[in-house]
């Protein structure tokens, strides 16, 4: 998202603070030059149009730092559970897959497009953005949630929506960061087992022309073991695990910037097949590179950006219990942008872009670790794609109506053009309260592995495939009054061409294949849903309540065939009708308190029917000089809550998204 | 009722904490300060003292001013920007560049932190009878309805006003050259806060003595820091300013949109004006211009 939603943290009261005070001996002239240099960034916000959550063309939720440390939240991933219309849930590969608006990922997380500082990242092979808790979370400034259609702006991948993870910057000249630590227990309940949980530094520094955030975090995140019995009937205990280190440097002189982010994740995998001897229980390893160079040129109201983009991302996923032989998925992403906008007029605004990608795969191959040899390629080796757009989008403000219009078109390699269009409305009654009407599509085009997969002949590829398509039509209402602030959503939306595996008969390229798993196009599924927040803001009392409620058709049901025997499957069928996410924070003196939990309806596996679940957590903390203490107990009930297993689709009906309770201590310095 | 165990903490916190609480009591004046620190606490003290009534004072981030405030006043931009109650009128200080950046909707009034036109001219003039032409470094756009009243004020005093472009600190230079090729016999730095940085004031200190043309800046610091002299309004001064338009906005009265402080404080630095080229009189000095010596 661009810097106009910086507004939104302001509004919200999480905006930036002047942090400098006139020390003794300082002389007149630097306070000006202070008082200036803050109020210069006020210029340039009101410059840029600001939209706030009132008159902003989309509906945008943003988690603030405020927010973020409020709550406590231990990772992104956390933090996007309490936004209405968002799932977070694991799948028997990944963690923290982030969902939007029902939109479960079978085998990669390529429906929602994930950003880091307005960058695009996704897996060149898969289009999958696995992985959001790849910046630690002090590292975080905001966090920036679109939900619905939003390839206009982004293009491919933003399909059910967006997420912006927007770094820290040092807001006033001179040098600030912070220091965090934390341990965790291990195995929950007493048994005494505990790790490292967190540690992160973040060094942010501004100067007259320049700025830079240099960062590093490392997160183990643990869940107490459970007792896992595969195909074979082995028990054993199982560990779900989630653990990332990263570095980030986000670079700012005069013009120019860099950005740079290095991460690696390990996070516990229940097996290929579902067995001991296929990787259950150990790790599957990323290792992500994402690299970004922009140039802005800004003079009287106009603004032309140039954002050149190499993004690298490799996965493997254990196959035998050694870890010896190892699934990889490598590949890289270049994409070139350029982007114009401009006030032409008193009222019209225009924004104009570019943007060219090309996508590389390198490997999707069974690999042995012991001997470095790749043992089968899949197909997959050498195969690349390139796809270019073009967006534009016009605004028209006239209190207390704004129009925005905007539409892209896309070609690609390998399906060819696509357009995708969208309009928002904006009625004002006054400056507290609003209506929205926003109706859109979005696309996302077939991954090189839904492309061109070959294992074995077995699971294939298919270079037919249509893009992902979403339309919808949301209406919104927005008041704020006194301390409260809500927002209630209707939206209608249908999911077109949704790409799943079927089994059955099969051509590809003059070969016909008997009892094969493709990769194919489903019908439409229309999604009817209701999306609420309501907050309250007081300077030392915070809540919020968000739900969210959906209901999706089975256009794209199927007959699956398990070992319990035959069933139906869908894609609605395993997303629960609502979801409540609630919270509350309060200080007392440098005392504060937060609670907060997350409700889902009941949902049902392949065979069986999960009743209503719930996960609740709170925190105690003090603050001591520039420290903050907190002690946090996730999960307080200890109970199980688990999520339908909708990708395998045999044996393990549900998925763990807690095992068990999770004591965590940790600390927090300014400086 | 099990599984509502864990949320009925969560709900007698949240309620208990709500029946305690008592909002505190509405007034009819507010005042917003964007920072604890700076010029706007001086401000905001001068503001309460010269209006003599209660008035609830918010440092940002905190709560805003409820809809019962009849006047709000914002001291700083950040105060400024704030969406406050369309029925409450704004009194906006110590935001230099956010004339006609305003996003209130109800009344407003903006205090410049820019002397008067004529206040300012004819003060320069004390300090330079011999001033024909003056150049004036701002940011053109946003100096537009001041550049023309510092025109006409300018006629009346045979004073010629010149205003080179300039619209970020990069650009200064060029403006610098293009007044020089203009013969302007003075510069005067308007406090533009996207001109402003101590790289563009060393670039024009430099300029001014390198060249024997004095250059006035628009706070005493910089007058200390080298300008020849500085024509300056105190935060002070805003905060007296600020309570006399309260006054009247609670009388019912209707604001203009700009107001110009009328009172200024002058700086010399006898120093700097000689290595500009400029011998300041004792006798054009008063008892209230304080002398960098």
């Amino acid at each position: 998202m661009n810097a106009r939603i910086l507004v939104l943290g302001i509004f919200l009261g999480g905006g930036f603070t002047p942090a400098y005070s006139l020390a003794a001996g300082e002389d007149d002239s630097a306070e000006f030059f202070r008082f200036m240099a803050n109020e210069a960034k006020v210029i340039t916000v009101a410059s840029v149009k600001p939209e706030t959550v009132f008159n902003s063309v989309s509906n945008i939720t943003v988690i603030d730092r405020a927010t973020i440390e409020r709550y406590d939240f231990a990772s992104v991933s956390d933090a996007l559970r309490i936004v209405p219309g968002v799932l977070v849930v694991n799948s028997f590969g990944i963690h923290n897959i982030v969902t939007f608006r029902g939109g479960l990922q079978p085998h990669y997380a390529n429906k929602i497009l994930v950003m880091l500082d307005n960058v695009p990242q996704y897996e060149a092979n898969t289009g999958a953005a696995t992985d959001v808790d790849r910046v630690g979370i002090d590292s975080i400034e905001r966090i920036e949630v679109l939900r619905g259609p939003a390839s206009v702006i982004y293009g491919s991948n933003a399909l059910t929506g967006a997420v912006n993870i927007v770094l820290r910057k040092a807001e006033a000249l001179g040098r600030e960061g912070t220091v965090a630590g934390g341990i965790g227990s291990k195995y929950g309940k007493f048994q005494g087992d505990a790790q490292a949980s967190r540690a992160e530094g973040v060094y942010l520094a501004r100067g007259k022309d320049w700025s830079y955030h240099l960062s590093a975090a490392m997160r183990n995140q643990a869940s107490p073991a459970y007792r896992f019995s595969d195909e074979s009937n082995t028990v054993s205990d199982i560990t779900e695990h989630y653990n990332a280190r990263s570095f980030n440097f986000n670079g700012e002189y005069k013009r120019h910037a860099l950005l740079l982010n290095l991460a690696n994740t390990e996070q516990s995998f229940l097996g290929a097949g579902l067995t001991r001897a296929t990787g259950l229980g150990f790790d599957e390893v990323d290792d992500l590179a994402l690299a970004s160079y922009g140039y802005t040129y800004a003079h009287d109201g106009k603004k032309l950006k140039y954002t050149a983009v190499y993004d690298k991302q490799r996965r493997h996923v254990p196959f035998s219990a050694d870890q010896s032989a190892l699934v990889v998925y490598d590949g890289y992403r270049v994409q070139n942008n350029l982007n114009y906008s401009a006030d032409f007029a008193q009222d019209w605004d225009l924004e104009l872009g570019g943007s060219h990608e090309y996508r590389k795969s390198l490997h999707v191959a069974n690999y042995n670790r012991l001997t470095g040899m790749i043992v089968d390629e899949q197909g997959m080796a050498g195969w690349a794609v390139w796809e270019g757009s073009a967006f534009g989008q016009l605004g028209f403000t006239k209190d207390p109506w704004k129009a925005v219009v905007g539409s892209r078109y896309t070609f690609n390699g390998s399906f060819g053009s696509n357009i995708s269009s969208r309009g928002s409305l904006i009625y004002a009654f006054d400056d507290r309260r609003s209506a929205k009407l926003v109706a859109g599509q979005a696309y996302r085009a077939p991954s090189l592995v839904e492309n061109y997969l070959n294992i074995s002949n077995i699971v294939l590829g298919n270079p037919s495939l249509q893009p992902e398509r979403n339309r919808s039509v949301e209406l919104s209402y927005l008041q704020s009054a006194g301390s409260f602030f809500g927002q209630v959503t209707g939206y209608y939306a249908e999911y077109l061409n949704n790409i799943y595996r079927a089994i059955g008969h099969f051509t590809r390229d003059g070969v016909n294949y008997s009892g094969a798993n493709f990769y194919t196009n489903a019908g439409k599924i229309t999604v009817k849903g209701l999306e609420t927040e309501l907050k309250y803001e007081r300077p030392r009392t915070h809540a919020y309540v968000n739900v969210g409620y959906i209901v999706g058709s089975h256009g794209d049901s199927h007959a699956i065939t398990t070992p319990a025997g035959p069933a139906q499957s869908y894609l609605f069928k395993y997303v629960p009708l609502y979801t409540i996410a609630e919270g509350v924070s309060q200080e007392i003196g440098p005392f504060f308190a937060t609670a907060s939990a997350n409700h889902f309806a009941g949902m049902e596996t392949v065979h069986t029917r999960l009743a209503e679940q719930y996960a609740a957590h709170v925190s105690l903390g003090c603050r001591i000089g520039a420290a903050r203490h907190v002690f946090a107990v996730r999960n307080v009930t200890d109970r199980s809550v688990v999520f339908p297993e909708y990708v395998r689709e045999r044996v393990v009906e549900s998925i763990p998204l807690y095992t068990g309770r999770v004591f965590e201590y940790t600390f927090r310095y300014q400086f | 009722m099990t599984r509502y165990r864990a949320a009925a903490p969560l709900a007698l916190l949240l309620f208990a904490r709500l029946a305690a609480a008592s909002p505190p009591a509405a007034t009819e004046i507010e005042a917003v300060l964007s920072s604890a620190s700076g010029p706007y606490p001086a401000a905001s003290d001068s503001f309460v003292k010269t209006l003599a009534r209660e008035v609830t004072t918010v440092r940002l981030p905190g709560r805003l001013p409820a809809a019962s405030a009849r006047v709000i006043v914002a001291f700083g931009g950040e105060a400024a920007l704030q969406a406050y109650p369309k029925s409450s009128t704004l009194i906006a200080c110590l935001s230099p560049g956010l004339a006609g950046r305003l996003l209130h909707s109800g009344p407003f009034v903006f205090i410049a932190m820019k002397p008067a036109p004529m206040r300012l001219l004819s003060e320069l003039h004390r300090v330079q009878p011999g001033l024909k032409r003056l150049a004036v470094l701002s940011h053109t756009r946003d100096m537009a309805s001041y550049l023309a009243d510092l025109k006409r004020a300018g006629a009346s005093l045979g004073i010629e006003i010149i205003a080179p472009a300039a619209r970020s600190p990069d650009e200064v230079p060029d403006a610098l050259r293009a007044l020089l090729a203009a013969k302007a016999d003075a510069v005067w730095l308007a406090p533009d806060p996207s001109l402003v940085t101590f790289e563009s004031f060393q670039t024009i200190k430099q300029f001014a003595w390198d060249n024997d043309v004095p250059f006035y800046a628009p706070t005493r610091g910089l007058a200390a820091a080298g300008a020849a002299a500085a024509v300056s309004v105190s935060p002070e001064e805003v905060g007296r300013l600020a309570a006399e338009l309260a006054r009247r906005a609670l009388a019912g009265e209707t604001l203009p949109a700009i107001v110009y402080p009328a009172r200024t404080e002058l700086t010399v630095n006898l120093q700097s004006a000689q290595k500009a080229g400029l011998r300041i009189s004792p006798e054009a000095l008063g008892k209230d211009d304080e002398v960098i010596k």
